[in-house]
Order: structure tokens, then sequence, then C-alpha cells
């Protein structure tokens, strides 16, 4: 062997033994020392100044309030028992409910099924109502609430929930190893909760604010165990509850997951939700799947064999729901093997062209309002959307907010002309091409088309903008220059749609003090004394009805300023399921009851459903063969249902 | 010779460095990171907060503080070359960072696609190379017949459709969703799978690939299969086969002992891609038959901005090619004894 080769064997050796020096060791993720004893975790979770007689005295002096009324929605036909099937599009980077990545859809219908947050909103009145907390109270100040843990609430291992589990909680949400600083500044409102006591909670929110308690008891706070995540460090939370859940005090338990398949729930028969009358009926299913699939035309193949239960149609597929899943071309739509059906409840969106006030030619409201006029709603609705939108005149449609009294604005090409001749864009004063003009530039817009799919809109109102010599031209943009452009204010009119919260959070979008600030969410660049006064009055007000009567007077204003070209939302959920499922009479409801709008079909299902045992053989033998199964009695409308049940 | 290979290893890391280097500093400079990224979904969260469609954000406004907080998540609150030198050293210690989307490590997120990957990656090469290689021969025999033009028209139809387009017909032919009901609608095995025999099992996972393999060596056989004719066609009119065949042999002799293996030199080339088959995967024909393998991942990575899946994958995929092409080479000595590399 000759010298140089030599040399290379031991070049590659170096290497070799650098690599192996070098390899990381495992780091062994060290545990918290277990805390068992009730005076440990005292110490641990408990107030750090003040003496037992303080904290006596402080429990003596709360003045526990509690709603014993909450509305019963479950049917006396519901029977616990089998198995329901949805088809989902992307499995979760996580089923962790909190923390880096956990952010999503699926998330929250999880955590809500396996977890339970202090207090839930009652459906028909939006009044709290116990869950793990059976009473509750806000300090004068409107700073400080106390919750006092049902001694019934227990986790699925049959251990207590006590207020140590909520500031364990807290402790983990807030944890910089969660990589998840927006959760964290959320959380971060509060300062750290205390246990007074095994059975008392004390939270104390830097803002006197009634969103501030809404938040802290229904909406974000969903309670894990603390003799599971008190016992280790907030990293190894991260890396252990990657694809598994940890036990909860919810109605579900997590049976198992496979990535990118499927996530299998079961139904927790000892569940101590029992206890209160209005689950009896609740939660009937023994067992939930959620089936994965990335690619929506084989969700609908899998629903059609019978893989899946459930089909939502959303806009997509709205050609499908009007024109293939019809009597004439399915057979199992025919014999009502399959059941097409609307369920009546409003989903709101704040959907719409917005306009940019800061800057011309927008910042006349005589434009707005012209541009407003040329959009013919009905007609693109009817030539588009086969009718399936309800027209919307107000920033809160479909829910109690919205005010009766905004005018609907219907297309007028004459008042439109007739209002940019007023601002100085006269018909007469047109360039070559035929666009108006106004000292010497052309009136032109641009608008960002991010969404590639069906952009028929757009192009209707550049056909129609063309007419009266408004020129819009279409920019083809990624959704995340979209925001970009969105973030920095830099566009004249844009097109978005947002959803909104049964108790909305308007401060951010039309408050002043966010007008001129980057990034922020008052789009519009909004400034209106009218509207501050307000917005600054109903995060002080406690009272539903006053509230709901302050945004009415906000929605009145905002949509007289002509801001927003307001276009439509959805007053009704189109599914199509297989016939061997029974429901209450509303079907379906607006929301669940941590305040959030159901959006998807899923959470009302889960709670309100269950498997007809005689509809489910009849579709077993009749299944492939042309046999006519029963169909469904009429539905209510949930306002409907409402309505009547508030009588 | 020895040298040659030895000297071609060592080139190696060089190549990895330039490579790894390039890539690491564009995911730094390209618009859209993970930061940017993470701050647009807060956006689009907290507005729906106003909404708040998934899950509320409380109405947080987004603070300096929290943008700090994400670059140090993120790891862009030190300069680039810092933060490269960072990652090769951990690199170097076979650790590849912690992925962004499912806050595991790199390496965990990569080996749980290995199987899949293998799994339609060797049998879709064996198959290619089972099938394309008589089938070249066979046509390059009869060349110009009836059989050489049915294949070929059947060959460069296959060629001409997508792969994930033939997925999806096949899906909606054969899923039993709207048709005939002869195969699973996608995904790798049936949810009951665990409670299976052996032979069940064994028989659920064939039945789950029958269509995906079909449709990932749908557009491979055109190539392979042309490239062996006409190799072969090549060498069929070279003068020592007219000296074989002047003596006397068999034109199956002919063919199987002299002809083919200098027929296969042009073949071999693609062998070096067996150390890369455990990466293979088209997004879109996984997207379409749900199996999650290096397609689905890399590009997922890719559109999620997360950066240490996507020069995870890069790591190894930049190895394994370049040891492939090596193989190539050795290869190359070992079926012509013409060629010596030094």
């Amino acid at each position: 062997m000759r010298f140089r080769d030599f040399s290379i064997i031991k070049i590659l050796f170096s290497l070799v033994l650098l690599f192996s020096v070098s390899c990381k060791k495992e780091e062994k993720l060290e545990e918290k020392e277990l805390l068992v004893s009730e005076e440990e975790l005292f110490k641990k979770y408990g107030p750090k100044d003040l003496t037992k007689r303080e904290i006596d005295s402080l429990i003596n002096s709360i003045k526990w309030v509690t709603n014993d009324n909450p509305s019963i929605l479950w049917d006396d036909r519901a029977r616990k028992g089998g198995y329901i099937t949805f088809g989902c599009f992307g499995y979760p980077a996580t089923l962790r409910i909190y923390g880096q990545s956990a952010s999503y859809l699926l998330n929250a219908i999880l955590r809500s099924l396996l977890y339970e947050t202090l207090l839930k909103v009652d459906l028909i009145t939006f009044e709290y109502i116990p869950s793990l907390a059976d009473k509750w109270f806000i300090s004068e100040d409107k700073k400080i609430y106390f919750y006092h843990i049902n001694p019934k609430a227990k986790w699925a291992d049959g251990k207590p929930v006590t207020a140590f589990d909520a500031v364990a909680t807290w402790d983990l949400v807030t944890s910089d190893d969660l990589k998840e600083p927006m959760w964290q500044e959320m959380f971060l409102k509060f300062k750290r909760p205390v246990a007074l006591s095994k059975d008392v909670l004390m939270i104390e929110s830097k803002e006197p604010s009634w969103r501030a308690f809404f938040n802290i008891s229904t909406e974000e706070f969903f309670i894990l165990p603390e003799h599971i995540i008190g016992r280790m460090t907030p990293s190894l939370y991260m890396k252990k509850y990657n694809n598994e859940m940890i036990l909860g005090s919810g109605p579900y338990l997590f049976e198992r997951a496979i990535p990118n398949e499927c996530i299998i729930l079961k139904r927790n028969p000892s569940w101590w939700g029992y206890f209160y009358k209005m689950n009896k009926n609740l939660f009937n299913f023994d067992y939930i799947r959620f089936i994965f699939y990335p690619e929506e035309t084989i969700i609908g193949e899998k629903f059609k064999k019978g893989e899946i239960d459930i089909l939502q149609i959303e806009r997509p597929l709205l050609k499908d729901w009007a024109e293939e899943y019809i009597p004439s071309k399915n057979k199992e739509i025919r014999n009502n093997h399959i059941i097409k059906q609307r369920f009546y409840i409003n989903m709101p969106y704040v959907n719409g062209f917005y306009f940019n006030l800061r800057e011309e030619p927008f910042n006349d409201e005589r434009v707005r309002k012209a541009i407003i006029l040329l959009i013919n709603r009905s007609l693109i609705l009817e030539k588009f959307y086969y009718n399936e939108f309800k027209i919307m005149n107000s920033y809160f449609a479909g829910l109690p907010y919205e005010n009766e009294k905004n005018p609907e604005i219907e297309y007028n090409k004459e008042e439109a002309i007739r209002l940019l001749e007023e601002v100085g864009f006269s018909q007469k004063n047109l360039n070559k091409d035929g666009y108006i003009m106004k000292d010497g530039k052309v009136f032109e817009i641009t608008l960002n088309v991010y969404r590639v799919d069906d952009t028929r809109v757009e192009t209707l109102l550049q056909e129609e903008l063309k007419k009266v010599g408004i020129k819009l031209n279409l920019k083809r943009v990624t959704w995340a220059k979209n925001m970009k452009d969105l973030e920095e204010f830099n566009f004249k009119m844009i097109g978005l749609r947002f959803t909104i919260e049964i108790f909305p959070n308007p401060e951010l979008c039309y408050h002043s003090k966010f007008a001129d600030k980057k990034g922020s969410f008052n789009i519009w660049g909004i400034k209106d004394k009218n509207v501050d006064k307000l917005l600054d009055l109903y995060y002080k007000e406690y009272n539903l009805e006053k509230r709901i009567n302050l945004l009415k007077e906000l929605d009145s204003i905002l949509v007289n300023k002509y801001m927003t070209a307001l276009l439509w939302y959805e007053d009704n959920m189109k599914l199509l399921y297989w016939n061997k499922f029974g429901m209450p009479e509303f079907g379906v409801s607006q929301t669940d009851y941590n305040g959030l709008i159901n959006y998807k079909p899923y959470w009302p299902i889960i709670a309100f459903w269950w498997i007809d045992e005689e509809l489910s053989q009849e579709l077993e033998r009749a299944k492939d063969k042309e046999i006519m199964l029963r169909s469904k009695v009429k539905l209510k409308s949930w306002e409907e249902f409402k309505e009547e049940y508030k009588k | 010779m020895i040298n040659y290979f030895i000297r071609r290893l060592l080139m190696v890391i060089p190549t990895f460095i330039g490579v790894t280097f390039i890539v690491f500093t564009i995911t730094r400079f390209a618009p859209g990171g993970p930061v940017e990224m993470a701050i647009l979904k807060y956006r689009q969260m907290q507005f729906q907060s106003e909404g708040g469609s998934t899950i509320g954000s409380g109405g947080t406004a987004i603070s300096e503080e929290m943008v700090e907080k994400l670059k140090r998540i993120y790891g862009f609150d030190k300069p680039f070359y810092i933060s490269y030198l960072l990652w090769l050293w951990k690199v170097v210690r076979f650790d590849l960072g912690e992925s962004y989307t499912y806050s595991r490590p790199v390496w965990d997120v990569i080996r749980e696609r290995f199987p899949i990957s293998l799994r339609f990656g060797i049998t879709g090469f064996l198959l290619s190379y089972l099938v394309c290689i008589p089938l070249g021969i066979l046509k390059a025999i009869k060349h110009k017949s009836f059989f050489d033009f049915i294949s070929s028209a059947i060959v460069f139809i296959g060629y001409a459709i997508p792969g994930w387009v033939a997925g999806i017909v096949l899906l909606v032919l054969f899923g039993g969703g709207s048709f005939l009901n002869i195969f699973p609608l996608g995904g790798i095995h049936s949810l009951d799978y665990e409670n299976l025999t052996l032979i069940g099992k064994i028989w659920d996972n064939i039945h789950h690939m029958i269509l995906p393999v079909f449709c990932y060596t749908l557009g491979s056989f055109a190539t392979l299969t042309i490239l062996m004719k006409n190799s072969l066609i090549e060498n069929l009119a070279q003068d020592y086969v007219r000296t074989a065949f002047a003596k006397g042999l068999s034109e199956r002799t002919v063919i199987l002992k002299h002809v083919l293996r200098n027929s296969l030199i042009p073949i071999a080339t693609g062998l070096g891609g067996v150390f890369s088959i455990i990466l293979s995967g088209s997004f879109l024909i996984e997207k379409v038959f749900n199996i999650h393998g290096f397609g689905m991942l890399g590009y997922n990575s890719i559109l999620d901005r997360d950066y240490p899946v996507m020069l995870g994958i890069l790591v190894f995929s930049s190895v394994l090619y370049m040891i492939g092409n090596i193989f190539s080479d050795f290869l190359y000595c070992i079926i012509d004894p013409r060629i010596r590399l030094d």
C-alpha cells in the first residue's frame, strides 16, 4: 500500500472517531419528584402571603352565585351506544391541547370532549352555567373571580378534580417550554391563580372586563389533571403527549390514534357530568372515530361507501349538493338511505370587501357607497351559489346583536353613477380606454385575489365597475402576501371573511386607538368617537341584554359608514348522513358549551345525536337494494326552537 | 481504483457542506419563514377571534415581545452563519433538531416514514425492473411487430397519464364508493388491521398496495422499457453479434449470453438509485392514496416552513444520492470490464 492510500485511510478513520466521540448522549428527561400530600400541594398552589385565618375569612366572605336552571336540550328517545365516524382532511400536528401547533379546529373539538372548563355557557340563554365549578363569584371591582369546584367532579381515573388542577394547568400553559407565546400572553392577562383550598380557586384578572371572565371561565381554560401534569416538566409534556391525550374529566376518553389515519374516542360511562340533569341524554355514542384523508374527492367516495357517516357540504361542493346529490342521480338519496338535510343555524361571518378609509378614494363615504351599490348580491347568489347563502346587512348577521333596522343596499347602477359624479368622477370625463378620471388620474383599484379555486365574484365585480368607468385590477397573490398587505394597510380594498364569536370582541377591530397601528385588526382605519364610547361601555357591561343593545347601536353606526361591501353568510348547515341516527327536534345547535359557534357539525352531532337502533337495522337490510326507508320528520330551525323553549 | 472510490467518498463531505449551506442560507433569507408564518397564523386566529373560529386568543394584540419570543423559538435570533454552524455541529452528532410542526425530534418524524417509503419504493423499484427488462428484450426481438406497436402504445399512454390522476380515477372506479368495490379507498391498511390474522395482515397490506404501486410505476415503465429495447437493438447491430450468429449460436444464446450484459449498462445507471428508494415518493400520489411517506413529509415541511424537517430530509437525500452515484460508478466497473476509473 502506498503512503497516499494510508493517509486517506487515516483521514477516514479520524472522521469515524470524531463522529463517535461527538455523538450526542440521549438526554434523560428529568421528571419532577412526586407530590402527593394535600399539604404539599397547598404549599405549591396555595396563596403565598395569607395566613390560614385570612384565607378562611376570605372564603367565608364570598357570596357564591350559581345557575340552577340550565336549559335541558336532550331528547327522551336518545339511547347510548354505537359509534359514529367523521371524515376529516388534516390529521392534527399534535393531539396536545396546549402548546406549539395545538391551535387547530380539531384540537378544539377534542379538548371540548375530553376536558372541561370551570363554567359553561347555556346554549339558549347564553348565561353561565356550572361545569367543573358549581358556584362562582366576581368581586366588586370585577377583577377577582372565585370558583367553587364541584366536589363530585372526577377525573376519568376516579381522582377528584381540585383547585390545584387549575393552578397546575395555568403553570403549564404559561411556560416558555410550550413555545406558544400567543397562548402564554393570553393567560398572562391574569395573575397566577391561587388555590385557597382544595375546592376554592381564586383568579385575578389584570383588566376588569366581562370578557376576561368569559375567557378564563368558559372559552380558553380547559383544566388538566395536576396528578399528571404536575409530575412532569412542560418539555416532557410537549414530547409525551404529541400523539396521545392525557385523561380528562369530560364525557369522552382517548382510546387510540394512528397518525394520519384515525383518532378514536371512547365514551366514559362513569362521567361525573351525568350528575347534572342537563347532561343526562347527551354524548350518546360509545365510540367516536375521526378518519383522516387529505383528498376531498376520496372523502366523498368514503362517505358513499359508508366508511364515513356524515358529509358536510361547504362552498366548494355546492354544485354537487345541487346537481349530484339529488334523488334522480343518487339511489341512496332516492331511497332515503342517505338523508340530505339543511339544518337551520346561523353561521355568521364578517364577509365582504373591506375599504381602506385612510386614503383616497375610499376616505370619501360616497365612493364607498357607490362601489357597494354596484355589487349585485342577489344575482351572484342566484347565478353562482344556488341561492344557498343569505345576504348580510350587518356586522353581526345571524346573531342577537344584529340591528334589524339596518337597510338592505340593493344593486343600483344609476345611484352609484350619481354619487361618483358628486365626488367629481364624471361619466363625461373618460380616457381613451373608457375609464373615468379626476384631476388627470384614472379611478383605478387593485384587488388581491388569493383564492384561486373561485374568482367569479371578483371577475363579475370587475365587469360591473368597468360599466361605470372604474378600472379594477385583479392581482393574484398568495394567502401570506394578502395577509402581509393587510398588516401594512397596503390596499385600497381587500376581500376577507372572518367568523364571529357568540360573545364578540369588537374593540380590536373598531376602536380608534388601533386605527393607525400597523398589524392591528382595525383594517378600515375607522376612527369614530361614538364607536369608541360604545365599545368602552360594552366591555364594562356584565349584563348580556344591555350588551346586545350596545352592539346593535354599534352595528347601525358601522353599517351606515359603508366601510365594507358586505356580502353573505350561511343560515344553514348542509349535511348528508346515513339514515341511522336519531336527533332532537332542532338537529344541531348554533354554539357549543364553550361559546364557540359550530361552523362544523362535529360537536353538536356528538353531543345531541344517537344511533336509532331500528333505523340502523332497516338501513343494514336495505343497503344496495331499491328499498325505500322512512324519511325524517321536519326539523325546527335553531332560532325557532329557541323561541319555543323560552316560552 | 480503490483510491478513486475513497477519494469519491471523501468528496461527499465538502459537497454535503456546500449543499446544506446553500439551502440553509436560503431558508434564512426567504420571505414567509416560520416566524412570519406564526404571526400570520395568530393574526388569522385572532381576527377570527373578533371571530375566533378555531381557538380564540382572547383578543391579544401581537406585541414586539411576542415576536422576539418567536424568533428565539425558531432560532432566528442569531446570525445565519452562526445558526448554520450550530446546526452542522448538531448534525455531526446525529441530532437533526426538533420539528416546528410536530414539536418532536426530526429524526423521529423522519424515521416513521422509512417503512412506508421503503415498502412502496422497493416494490415499485423491483416491479419496474422485473417487468421492463424482459419487456424491453421482447420488444427488441419483436421489433416493428404488432406486439411491439401495442406494448409501446400502452407504455406511452401510461407515461402520459400523471400518476395521481390515474390514482383518483382508479379509486373512484374500484374503491366501492361509486362503482366497483374491488380495492380499499386508500390508506396503507384497514382500520381493524390489529385484529387480523397474520395471513389477513399480509393480504390487507397487498390489497392496499396494488393501486398506489401501479400509479408509482406507471411513468417509469415507458422510460425503462424503451431504454432497454433501444440498448439491445443497438447492441444487436454490433459486429460481435454477427460473428456470434456466424458461429452458429442460437438467437437465445446470443441475446442472453452476449448481448444482454452489454445492453444492461445504461440500465445499471439507475441502480444507484436503490439507495434513494428510502426517500422515494410522489407528494401527489401520496395525497391521493393517503400514504404518508417522504413525498408528503417533504412537501408539507416546505409549505409549513418546517425548516428542521426540510433540512433533515436534505441531509438524508444528499448523502444517499451521493453514495448512490458512487455505487452506480462501481456497478459500471463490474458490468463493463473496459471501464476502469482512476
